[in-house]
């Protein structure tokens, strides 16, 4: 019988690109994340590979579609039954997705995009979350975005949303490290203040990823090593929460996998470091 | 009264769809910048839709290049609406817009070209299943195969065009590239497989896409040999049966072994 997994450690995204590296050789990683959509079809090569690769890695499902956000409904249970159908198969030790809109009546708009930080809104998510995890019968992790705009009439900041969010449903957070550090470039929102936002116990996996500053705004690509000033994020994260999965995302012009297990090495040094102040500390 | 939410996604995703619809005061910070910034998103959208059709129709991207296609991406993504959270499943609807869509009138054969791609995107993450294979057959009575009724695989697909879709698809093949036929204008019979996971496009004579079509109506083997040889006299069954089972284009009746494919 297929089990759930427990995830600890660092993982990689898995993409089709390194597909064959995982399968000849098993590289020495904690778990794999997948984007939960890639894995929507019937059969095939991907869902052969990502089943294969379940033997050896726990699996995280990231979705990226389900727009939770979206005041229409219009996608919403179609979405959630398909990926319910896909964690039966997997028995994924996280489920994950995004704090995001996508759809408008009659139209899917596939992107994360920000939500209005509104009272209407914290009580909407609120309710799809619930349906979200009632539905899977397991807690899920919602994922802090970036984003080029804030809206005129946002009440909140997204870390008290997020906040209100779990203690209200239960539900973790998807700490995107990369995410918070774009922000405060574009927002002049400061990613430290948005950390102590949250209770320990809620932030349950952490996401590292590259991103791209250019004039107009930061841009979070995932197509680049993971840069310093997120490194020292990472670090007051640990500091705050303990030690939590650690994801490394790369989606633009993916690299050798060497490339990816080099940023994973390290995350999990970042990570002794900052264990062994704490017991320098304690000393 | 402040705007609703669905007030406030409509208006962001009104400005998404079309450049001239006014985001003014939407968002935070002086309306030159955010404008700029909703153009990143307009972008992005745009990117998706393209890189999402790109994936499953890289022959008809060769065919009309990477501009045209881009352009192509945008008016297919902004005319029809997409309604799912999966960006795979955008496109089912492409090749009709392709035969309909003006610029590409003088290449009639394009529409056709991107059926068959369509099926090969499909037959990627068609539904898993143990193919029949030469042992299983070997055991069936010889006088009970004539009314032996057989199913495709999922993943099989069969296409008829005026236009030589399958040279066409094939010539634009990394590995074993056949040229590109000097004239489009030619009857040709394509199939989809997927013979131990791998999505491969073969072309067909008409007797023997005759007597695949018959079997995908559900007409017994004998039949469907019979209507190959009535289409095409040189048809020879004991040449194309090992081919269609190495191609693992039926599914096994009953108590299969091994893995599904």
């Amino acid at each position: 019988m297929t089990t759930r997994q427990s995830i600890a450690g660092v993982g990689v995204g898995l993409r089709a690109e390194h597909y064959a590296d995982f399968l000849d050789q098993r590289p020495p990683l904690d778990w794999l994340e997948v984007h939960a959509e890639n894995y929507f079809g019937d059969g095939g090569w991907d869902l052969h590979v990502l089943e294969t690769l379940r033997a050896d890695y726990p699996i995280s499902l990231h979705g990226v579609g389900l727009g939770i956000g979206s005041a229409s409904a219009d996608h919403f249970e179609r979405h959630l039954d398909r990926l319910a159908a896909l964690i039966e198969r997997i028995q994924p030790g996280l489920v994950s997705e995004h704090l995001s809109w996508a759809s408008l009546p009659g139209r899917h708009l596939n992107d994360l995009l920000p939500m209005p930080l509104t009272a209407e809104a914290l009580e909407l998510v609120c309710e799809r979350v619930d349906r979200l995890q009632t539905r899977l019968g397991r807690r899920c992790l919602l994922e802090n975005v970036s984003s080029h705009v804030r809206f005129a009439a946002d009440t909140m900041d997204e870390a008290s949303f997020l906040a209100q969010l779990a203690r209200r449903t239960g539900c973790g957070v998807l700490l995107d490290v990369n995410n918070l550090y774009v922000n405060q470039c574009n927002h002049a929102e400061d990613a430290r203040q948005a950390m102590a936002a949250l209770p320990t116990g809620v932030p349950a996996e952490v996401h590292l990823a590259g991103h791209l500053v250019t004039d107009l705004s930061v841009v979070d690509h995932h197509g680049d090593r993971v840069a310093e000033p997120v490194w020292d994020l990472y670090r007051d994260a640990l500091r705050r929460f303990g030690p939590l999965p650690t994801l490394i995302e790369w989606d633009t012009d993916v690299p050798a996998l060497d490339v990816l297990l080099d940023e994973a090495a390290r995350a999990r040094r970042e990570t002794r470091a900052v264990l062994a102040e704490a017991d320098t500390c304690h000393a | 009264m402040p705007e609703t939410l669905a007030r406030l996604q409509q208006r962001f995703g009104a400005a998404l769809l079309d450049a001239a619809a006014p985001s003014d005061r939407l968002f935070r910070g002086p309306d030159a910048h955010t404008a700029a910034c909703v153009a990143l998103y307009r972008g992005n959208l745009a990117a998706n839709w393209a890189k999402a059709l790109g994936n499953a129709y890289p022959v008809l991207r060769a065919l009309v290049g990477e501009d045209f296609f881009a352009a192509l991406a945008r008016r297919f993504g902004r005319d029809y609406a997409h309604v799912e959270g999966d960006l795979n499943t955008l496109g089912a609807g492409l090749p009709d817009f392709v035969a309909t869509f003006g610029p590409l009138a003088d290449h009639p054969y394009m529409a056709d070209v991107a059926r068959l791609e369509w099926s090969v995107h499909r037959a990627h993450s068609a539904a898993d299943a143990h193919a029949l294979d030469a042992a299983t057959l070997a055991v069936i009575a010889a006088e009970d195969l004539d009314g032996l009724t057989l199913r495709l695989h999922p993943a099989v697909a069969l296409h008829e065009s005026p236009w030589a879709i399958d040279a066409i698809w094939l010539a634009h093949q990394p590995a074993a590239p056949v040229p590109l036929p000097a004239e489009p204008r030619q009857d040709s019979r394509a199939l989809v497989c997927r013979p131990r996971w791998r999505v491969a496009v073969r072309s067909l004579r008409a007797g023997e896409h005759a007597a695949l079509a018959a079997i995908a109506a559900a007409h017994p083997l004998g039949e469907a040999l019979e209507a190959a040889i009535t289409t095409d006299p040189d048809f020879d069954p004991a040449d194309a049966l090992p081919r269609w089972l190495a191609d693992g284009l039926f599914i096994a009746p009953d108590t299969p072994t091994g893995e599904p494919t």
